[in-house]
């Protein structure tokens, strides 16, 4: 049995063997001010013990992350990059095939020719 | 201006301008892309290509530079320019060099329609349905020609079988006669003027619409474009050619001169041409 527990067994038992009508000891006074002298210690403990918890969830969720991201094959390990295809691609297929030349009236006989072939 | 020719893809190619080192690369050249595209040499990469059994094929830098050129035009034409006709060709008669072909008694075989959305080319892995046939002559002509040209140092001109890009100007020989001033880009004829054959009795010729796989029924004989460059004009006059009655329009409405020939000889222009011919207005 813990130190805090035979604490209140020993409270417990001490106010049982108490008389009803009589007032309360001087033991059982003194006994109920070293209690709540307990109390803040207790509530400290408590706290910290909220806090360690807290931390340590937090650790192993940040840890449990950064394993993900390293081990999970689909989780991006580089900075996003939006979706398109090679810019020489691109280039090629935006290029437009059918520019048109320039002709004008003959000035002179023909140096060439052209026809079907 | 100095002019040589020789002969290569089945046609005369036409060079003038040229220095001797020039002339040399642009020989080269021509029979480099024969090697790779010609439909008749069975080491060709096409005919390897079209050999594989397999869906997923490699192809070379060359190779997927030109299939990417030619998926481009078969877009922007919305299908005309396609290059899955391989089997097609085949099936109207046109398995041989030209030269060799004959009037054949046996009807064509069944056509296949083009299929060009079915070609997925990612760098260089080449991914088609196992049946297609690829044939990349419809712009393998008029690419060699525009990267012949560029191998250039000054003005001169590269023809290949009437195919014309230039730098510089030249009064350039329509295919009736006439003759207009080339002041950019190039000049390109295409039509059933002279790659006609027979098989079953019914006239056969080289260009295929796409979407019934036979030879084109065109009010047009002979279809001259000016383009920016020897594959404008190409995909203009085939474009021209396949498109029949809604050529002209189709044309002017990309601002690409274009001349008509009909069987009879008739001349048509589209507006665009006329434009041009006014002396002082060019249609840019």
């Amino acid at each position: 049995m813990s130190r805090s527990k035979r604490n209140r067994a020993k409270h417990r038992a001490a106010i049982s063997k108490r008389p009803a009508a009589a007032g309360p000891a001087p033991a059982a006074q003194a006994s109920a001010r070293s209690g709540e002298g307990r109390v803040q210690p207790a509530r400290r403990r408590a706290q910290i013990a909220k806090t360690t918890l807290a931390a340590a969830g937090t650790a192993v969720f940040a840890a449990a992350l950064l394993f993900a991201r390293v081990t999970y094959a689909g989780h991006p390990k580089q900075p996003l990059h939006p979706l398109a295809a090679p810019p020489r691609f691109v280039q090629v297929v935006r290029q437009n095939l059918l520019q048109a030349g320039i002709i004008a009236p003959a000035d002179a006989p023909a140096g060439a020719a052209t026809s079907v072939s | 201006m100095t002019t040589n020719q020789f002969e290569a893809m089945g046609c005369q190619i036409l060079v003038g301008g040229a220095t001797g080192a020039e002339q040399a690369a642009i020989e080269q050249l021509f029979h480099t892309r024969e090697q790779v595209f010609s439909r008749f040499l069975p080491g060709s990469e096409l005919n390897r290509v079209n050999r594989c059994k397999g869906q997923l094929v490699a192809v070379s830098q060359l190779f997927a530079d030109t299939l990417t050129i030619a998926l481009q035009a078969a877009a922007q034409t919305g299908g005309l320019i396609d290059p899955t006709l391989g089997a097609t060709l085949e099936a109207a008669g046109y398995d041989r060099d030209f030269a060799l072909l004959d009037d054949n008694p046996k009807p064509a075989d069944p056509p296949s329609p083009g299929a060009w959305r079915s070609i997925v080319l990612h760098g260089r892995s080449l991914r088609r349905p196992a049946n297609i046939r690829l044939d990349l002559n419809g712009v393998v002509k008029a690419l060699a020609v525009d990267d012949a040209l560029a191998l250039l140092a000054r003005d001169g001109f590269v023809s290949a079988g009437g195919d014309l890009a230039l730098r510089g100007e030249l009064n350039v020989t329509l295919p009736d006669g006439q003759t207009v001033l080339l002041r950019q880009g190039a000049l390109a004829t295409s039509g059933s003027a002279k790659r006609q054959w027979l098989r079953g009795g019914e006239l056969q010729h080289h260009l295929i619409d796409p979407p019934s796989g036979r030879p084109a029924r065109s009010p047009w004989q002979q279809v001259t474009g000016c383009g920016a460059n020897c594959l404008a004009a190409d995909l203009a006059a085939k474009a021209g050619f396949l498109l029949g009655d809604a050529g002209p329009a189709w044309l002017d409405r990309r601002r690409i001169p274009a001349r008509f020939l009909t069987p009879t000889a008739d001349a048509h222009t589209n507006e665009c041409w006329r434009q041009s011919m006014q002396p002082t207005v060019a249609c840019i």
